[in-house]
């Protein structure tokens, strides 16, 4: 998996490219929870994921409790299978409204 | 001695007594030809014995030694009164003028009694004769008309003397015959005319006869031209000819761009010698048999109409026929019989009689069209039959269609055969590769040793029978075939069809087989029956291709899609539908095979029931309203490797009892496996061995990844659990069937993730457990897991149907 982090200001964008399983979690976690200083939002962009275990979810749950009820959390672009893990687990609220979708 | 020669010698007595060669006898008196002399309407010139007629009335002219007459004036007539009209005895005559000549009241109109006669550019008139012209050596007329009354004969030559018309016209009126030659007889243009109403037109007794340029017309009792020894060749002529017999050649007759009308009472043409070659004309014949040859004819570019009343064309040989239009209608007997082979090569042969075309040996067809409507058989062929291209249509009103004695090979063309007995009858082997063959009667097609179509399109509707093969094979190879019958195909022997399309349909049965195997091996097949589908006492079915189907609509108590005896039906590699009236396949004493190929096999009462079901791979799919197998011996289904569906829910079931199921459905149990040691880093190995096993198997995303996240879950549950204290293996074993089932086994501590508590979902994001999701995720993506523990191992089931 490949990841491209960008800093803007508080903001945190993180780009995934290929698949977030069991064995590229922890490379994600340290990447994600090594940049939360002076940062008050996450957008994660999936757009380039194309898997997605439930160790996504449990990273992704951990970094929104970092981030404080003050943080938000957005994730964008999340497509496919990526999709449907997060649609049947309740984490509708963290998705972005996307073109094409209303 | 005949009456008529004993009549010549008595006028012979009353002739003037002519003793010396010097003699002249003109109007009743003697005068010495060595010296010239003259009297009324003549004059004699000794030294070129040339004898002048001007005008000349009177009585016979008798002369010894070589005469020249030389006629002019308005017409010269002589009365012979019993004597010669003009005689020469010891020497030629010739006769050559513009004056006419008239003969009459004579015993002999011209007569040379030793020498040759030449008639040149002559008009002359013979009557009231007993003999018209009569010349020992021999006669030739040149540009000159004549015409005859006699009593006897017309014209006639001397022993082995021949006759000659040259740009003539004779007109003949004759008791006896018209002509009568002995030597060679040559016509060459002109119009002759020749009435005989007691004998015979032209007779050449010894030599040969040449009609050439030529119109003639001959009316007479007996034969119209007879040549008794020799050959007869006529070209460019126009005959009509109404006789006894129209023409009687003993030798060859060869014609050439002629026109014959000839109406024979008993025969139109008689040739008995060794051909007869016709080309180029055309001939109308009638007669009672209207053209009769002992050996070999040939007609080329010919028309021909042929009526006989009771056979039309009979040859004790061979007989071509290129290029040519035959019509043949024939009432009691045969329209055209042939001795030995037959070649007919265009353009058409039309016939109508009892029997229509009969050939003792072997008939060819290159082209054309040929005809045979009759009320017995229409086409019956002693030898072989061999059709390379061109239309044949034999028609039997009370036999047969078509009847062939030995091997029949159809490479082209069109043959359509119908008989209200058989349509087509082969007595051997029928070999059809390519073109159309069209056969109907009681039985359709009958073939009493093997049939092999490969290639051919076969169209056959039988009565009792559609293709009967008594003997040999029933071979379809890539031909298209549609045969129907109360029993479609019966077959004696085995039934083999690769590739085309056949379509059989029967009353009682479509295929019944009484001694042979039926395999089909390729191509799109569909067999439709009242009662049987496929009836096979003997052999069994091997169905190892293509797709075929088979359907029987009788609610009878024996009405089945295949019925089998002592056989067995095979089904590999192929896809098989049965749908049967009461059963799908049924054969107490069988065993129904399916290797890796489909089967389909429905009945009222039951789907298949035979003695042993065997299934080794593919699908299998049986329904009957009793139950869905009656099998004898159910424990070579009961293998382990088999999913089983019962009913129509398409939930899966461990293999069991379903003998009492109306609807079953078979796949194999296709199944891998993979150990692996329960650490983070096999999970590549995982993943790439789920997507090995299950996209060969036609199964794609995002069922694949759904799949295999389910796996990931369970299986990094396992590692963080099931081995705390030394490393341990798990086993995964995939089952792929329509529902596919994966088993996840470990022997590490007991441990049953399901009873992990679910997330909460109703609580806000930021309140959720971080954990416990993986298991969430598995069953969310899976239709059932269970767990169990079984002798220390742990095992995981997982089902998740492949379609939903």
């Amino acid at each position: 998996m490949k990841i491209t982090k960008t800093v803007n200001e508080s903001n945190l964008i993180l780009e995934l490219d290929g698949k977030l399983d069991t064995r590229s979690a922890p490379e994600f976690q340290m990447c994600a929870e090594s940049s939360l200083d002076g940062i008050s939002a996450i957008t994660l962009n999936f757009a380039k994921l194309t898997y997605m275990s439930s160790v996504g979810l449990s990273i992704i749950l951990t970094l929104k409790k970092k981030l404080g009820p003050a943080g938000t959390l957005l994730i964008i672009n999340a497509h496919g299978l990526v999709r449907e893990v997060f649609e049947i687990s309740g984490f509708d609220d963290l998705l972005a409204e996307e073109e094409g979708r209303k | 001695m005949s009456i008529k020669n004993k009549l010549y010698f008595v006028l012979e007595d009353m002739t003037p007594q002519i003793n010396s060669d010097t003699q002249l006898v003109m109007n009743g008196k003697i005068y010495n030809s060595e010296e010239n002399c003259y009297g009324n309407g003549w004059s004699w010139e000794a030294e070129s014995r040339v004898l002048s007629l001007n005008s000349y009335h009177g009585s016979g002219i008798d002369c010894v030694g070589n005469l020249s007459i030389i006629t002019s004036g308005a017409e010269n007539v002589i009365v012979g009164k019993h004597r010669p009209g003009i005689r020469v005895r010891n020497g030629d005559l010739t006769i050559s003028g513009e004056g006419s000549l008239i003969l009459a009241e004579s015993e002999t109109g011209i007569c040379v009694d030793a020498g040759t006669l030449c008639i040149t550019s002559v008009h002359a008139g013979i009557s009231g004769v007993v003999c018209g012209i009569r010349a020992h050596k021999g006669i030739a007329i040149s540009g000159s008309t004549i015409s005859i009354v006699s009593q006897d004969t017309g014209i006639r030559s001397g022993p082995g003397a021949g006759i000659t018309a040259d740009t003539s016209s004779l007109q003949i009126i004759s008791a006896g015959a018209g002509i009568e030659c002995d030597g060679d007889l040559l016509l060459d243009g002109g119009t002759h005319l020749i009435e005989t109403p007691d004998g015979i037109g032209i007779r050449i007794c010894e030599g040969s006869g040449t009609l050439k340029n030529c119109f003639l017309r001959i009316a007479s009792r007996k034969i119209g031209i007879i040549v008794e020894k020799d050959d007869l060749h006529i070209s460019s002529v126009t005959a009509e000819i109404s006789a006894g017999t129209g023409i009687s050649v003993s030798g060859s007759l060869i014609g050439t761009n002629l026109h014959l009308f000839i109406n024979g009472e008993d025969a139109g043409i008689l040739v008995k010698g060794d051909f007869c070659r016709l080309s180029d004309g055309s001939c109308a014949v009638l007669g009672n048999v209207a053209l009769s040859f002992s050996h070999n004819v040939a007609f080329s570019q010919m028309n021909v109409t042929v009526e006989g009343e009771e056979t039309g064309i009979f040859t004790g040989e061979s007989y071509v026929l290129e290029d040519s239009c035959v019509s043949v209608i024939s009432g009691k007997e045969t329209g055209v019989r042939v001795g030995t082979d037959m070649i007919f090569s265009g353009r058409s042969l039309e016939i109508r009689g009892r029997t229509g075309l009969v050939v003792n040996g072997n008939l060819e067809v290159s082209n054309g069209n040929l005809t045979s409507i009759n009320e017995g058989t229409g086409i019956d062929v002693g030898g072989t039959y061999t059709q390379k291209s061109g239309m044949i249509c034999g028609t039997g009103m009370a036999g047969d269609g078509i009847r062939v004695a030995k091997k029949m090979t159809v490479l082209g063309g069109k043959i359509d055969a119908i008989g209200y007995l058989t349509g087509l009858t082969v007595l051997d082997n029928l070999t059809l590769t390519s073109g159309l063959l069209t056969a109907s009667g009681k039985t359709g097609l009958e073939v009493a040793e093997s049939f092999k179509d490969s290639g051919g399109y076969l169209t056959v509707f039988g009565d009792e029978f559609g293709l009967h093969v008594s003997r040999g094979t029933a071979c379809f190879g890539d031909a298209v075939v549609d045969i129907a019958g109360d029993v479609g195909l019966y077959a004696a022997n085995s039934v083999n069809i690769s590739g085309g399309a056949v379509q059989i349909s029967g009353h009682y049965a479509g295929i019944f087989s009484c001694g042979g195997d039926v395999q089909i091996h390729s191509g799109m097949h569909d067999i439709s029956a009242d009662t049987y589908g496929i009836l096979v006492t003997s052999g069994s079915i091997y169905a190892k291709g293509g797709t075929l189907q088979i359907r029987t609509t009788d609610t009878k108590e024996n009405s089945c899609g295949v019925c089998l005896t002592n056989g067995n039906l095979l089904v590999s590699g192929t896809h098989l539908n049965i749908s049967g009236g009461m059963y799908g396949v049924r054969g107490e004493q069988s065993t129904v095979s399916v290797m890796d190929s489909g089967l389909d096999a429905e009945g009222s009462v039951c789907g298949i029931a035979v003695k042993r079901l065997s299934f080794t791979g593919g699908r299998l799919t049986a329904y009957g309203k009793k139950a869905a197998f009656c099998l004898e011996d159910s424990t070579q289904i009961c293998q382990k490797d088999i999913i089983t569906i019962c009913g129509k829910s398409g939930v899966s079931a461990e293999p069991g009892p379903y003998a009492d199921q109306k609807y079953v459905h078979l796949y194999p149990k296709h199944s891998v496996r993979l150990i692996i040691p329960a650490a983070v880093e096999s999970l590549e190995n995982i993943v790439q061995w789920v997507d090995a096993a299950l996209r060969p198997n036609g199964i794609t995303e995002p069922f694949i990844s759904k799949m295999t996240l389910v796996i990931e879950e369970l299986f990094v549950n396992i590692v963080n659990y099931a081995y705390p204290n030394e490393p341990g293996s798990v086993i995964f074993t995939m089952f792929i069937g329509p529902c596919l089932k994966l088993i996840i086994s470990d022997t590490g501590v007991p441990f049953n993730p399901l009873e992990s508590p679910e997330p909460d979902l109703s609580v806000p994001i930021d309140d959720r457990k971080i954990g416990g999701w993986g298991i969430f995720l598995s069953r969310k993506l899976t239709d059932k897991i269970t767990y169990e523990r079984v002798n220390g191992t742990n095992i995981l089931t997982i089902y998740k149907k492949l379609y939903t």
